[in-house]
């Protein structure tokens, strides 16, 4: 176990921003911790470097506790949001940074500055000033100067946060082949759901300082844990109803808009009949036809909206109480006008079920 | 005909150096023209007392740098003055640091608190000083109280060390206004990201905080040094044998000896040290670091 957190609280004078965190990242996984701004992800983040200690709990890294010593003891390194380059350093005094603070002798800086400046292209900006630079290039200066170190767990603060939207899917790209080349564990922290999909091995989804969800894209995706989790990742819709029927791995519900049927493995918290749940599909779920097919869960509908957008087109229908539901599908021409009747359908293994209280 | 408003801002605009009209003038009569009189009164000849003739004779200069006395007056300013710089730079900073990391809410509050000595006549401050540091000051009576002297000992006033207290006291808000600026402008997460690279709390001191406020301990000397050189009041109200500076020197040679181009030429020979030492400073700093 490259990193582990037991039990992590954290407060500030009366505001709790973190609740029993508990995580666990094995050695070259990349985890993504993904959470609005002020649910808390950050503070986790800096809690793991060191630059913030927690009020409860314990931070192991490969093992050894290192939950109260101070950021320069620890074998991470953080990539600051703001990148936290040095102004009054050059490309190449930034990335040497801490290389000559372990005293590093001077042919060892230079051999694997250099060697880090090849790895992330920015070997002909070594002499140049950091304010004399891109945006992109600041952002590889930042990596560079934190991965020159060789450490054991790199943190990454929303380092992307300043970068338009085309330069920042370059740099998952590239962020993840880098990744798997230099092998160690990369902790990175975002709100972007889209990056987070894009980067992860795992996903922590963290809201109001507690972790919704810590699983794989797939886990996460396919079957979120809360409706926190849903409702942030991906798009999904939502029907409110009550719970009819209970039976072996089959659960029914009884919606404003007809009956739904759902599989128990998709099911969170166990209802009974009569309880309140929220039912959620995902758009790309859900099936178009002319006509009533046989399945289960089926519902008629009026097409409201179409809406073609290069490779997904996104449908939006009206269901007969007047509720929305949307649909996304990759095939382009199935013939369909504003205001034409439809019935839409879709698997009980596709049916998410959460409690509401 | 008049010309319109319009028409007149339009002939106004098309002619962009008559702005330069006011400010230049301003400059010239009451900058450059003075201080070309003075280079040019440093030349005259001195015949005797508030007499001289209109000459181009370099005199003055050789009789300031040939004699002991003022040569030493001059080196006796700069190191009066350098002391007190760099103990105003020792107590001005971690001021500056303790107000810009840890009070940032109210830090104008404070720096106003700190102006206000500054509103004080500047005469009535250097006495002030005198009711402390003088043989019937508080320094002596609670040195005697105490019983570590037995009676009172006039070695705190009328030296060189009064006239650097004093300096302090008169400059530290200029002092500590510069690098707090200086200081304010470094982000939080520089320091971080020098811990977290692996450096201690001085070593991120030495290797970040120092080098990124070097603009503002440059403005600190600016600010400082230049008015500092010139002054003569405070050596005359609390300097003694040992303070004597070259402020005094012009002040003697100006309304006592009479001798205005000795008196002036020590005022070109203060203005060409001050320009040295601001240059060398610059040199050192590396000013220009920052903006590469």
């Amino acid at each position: 176990m490259s990193l582990k957190l037991e039990n992590i609280h954290k407060f500030f004078g009366h505001i709790t921003a973190l609740k029993n965190v508990n995580l666990e990242v094995n050695k070259g996984e990349l985890l993504v911790i993904l959470g609005t701004s002020g649910s808390g992800k950050s503070t986790l983040l800096r809690i793991i470097s060191g630059l913030e200690k927690p009020d409860k709990g314990r931070v192991l890294i490969n093992g050894r506790d290192v939950t109260y010593e101070p950021p320069y003891n620890r074998p991470t390194s953080m990539v600051f949001q703001d990148l936290a380059l040095f102004p009054h350093l050059n490309v190449f005094e930034n990335i040497a940074f801490g290389l000559k603070i372990r005293k590093y002798d001077r042919r060892e800086v230079e051999i694997r500055v250099k060697e880090v400046a090849e790895m992330l292209r920015i070997n002909d900006l070594l002499d140049r000033s950091v304010a004399k630079i891109s945006g992109g290039q600041r952002q590889r200066v930042a990596l560079a100067r934190s991965l020159v170190l060789h450490p054991d767990i790199l943190l990454l603060d929303e380092p992307l946060g300043a970068l338009d939207m085309k330069l920042r899917m370059d740099m998952w790209v590239e962020l993840k082949k880098l990744q798997r080349q230099v092998a160690n564990t990369w902790v990175f922290v975002t709100h972007d759901q889209h990056e987070a999909m894009a980067l992860a091995d795992k996903i922590a989804v963290i809201n109001t300082g507690e972790i919704q969800q810590l699983g794989t894209k797939d886990e996460v995706y396919d079957s979120p844990a809360s409706l926190f989790v849903a409702s942030f990742i991906g798009e999904m819709n939502f029907l409110e109803g009550r719970v009819t029927e209970v039976k072996g791995d089959v659960l029914k519900v009884e919606t404003p808009v007809g009956e739904v049927e759902a599989t128990m493995q998709r099911v969170k918290g166990r209802p009974e009949t009569g309880a309140r749940v929220t039912v959620g599909i995902r758009p790309e779920k859900i099936q178009i036809t002319k006509t009533p097919n046989d399945c289960i869960n089926t519902l008629s509908a009026r097409v409201s909206e179409i809406n073609f957008s290069g490779v997904l087109t996104t449908y939006e229908l009206e269901l007969p109480d007047g509720s929305r539901i949307k649909i996304q599908t990759t095939s382009r021409q199935m013939g369909y006008r504003q205001g034409d009747k439809v019935y839409i359908s879709w698997s009980p293994e596709d049916v998410n079920v959460y409690v509401t209280q | 005909m008049l010309p319109s408003r319009k028409g007149l801002l339009t002939w106004l605009g098309r002619r962009r150096w008559i702005n330069w009209i006011p400010s230049t003038t301003y400059l010239l009569l009451l900058f450059y023209i003075p201080i070309a009189m003075l280079m040019y009164y440093s030349f005259w000849r001195y015949l005797k007392l508030f007499r001289f003739e209109p000459a181009l004779t370099l005199e003055n200069y050789l009789r300031f740098f040939t004699s002991p006395i003022y040569t030493r007056v001059l080196l006796n300013t700069i190191f009066i003055v350098g002391v007190a710089m760099a103990l105003l730079l020792i107590v001005g900073f971690p001021i500056a640091y303790f107000i810009a990391r840890y009070v940032r809410s109210s830090a104008d509050r404070i720096i106003l608190l700190m102006l206000i000595p500054v509103e004080i006549n500047y005469l009535i401050r250097i006495f002030a000083w005198r009711t402390i540091l003088g043989e019937n000051g508080i320094l002596n009576s609670f040195l005697v109280a105490v019983g570590v002297i037995e009676k009172p000992l006039p070695i705190f006033f009328y030296n060189w060390f009064a006239i650097v207290i004093v300096t302090m006291h008169e400059w530290l808000p200029y002092v500590v206004i510069p690098l707090y600026i200086s200081l304010r402008s470094i982000p939080r997460s520089l320091y971080e990201a020098a811990h977290d690279l692996g450096a201690s709390r001085l070593q991120t001191f030495l290797k970040i905080t120092l080098p990124l406020c070097k603009p503002g301990i440059l403005t600190a000397i600016f600010i400082v040094f230049i008015p500092a050189l010139g002054e003569f009041a405070i050596p005359a109200l609390v300097g003694g044998k040992s303070g004597y500076m070259i402020g005094n020197m012009i002040e003697n040679q100006l309304l006592a000896a009479g001798n205005w181009p000795l008196a002036t030429a020590a005022s070109v020979i203060l203005l060409a040290t001050s320009l040295i030492i601001v240059g060398i400073m610059v040199k050192i700093l590396g000013m220009e670091a920052l903006y590469r």
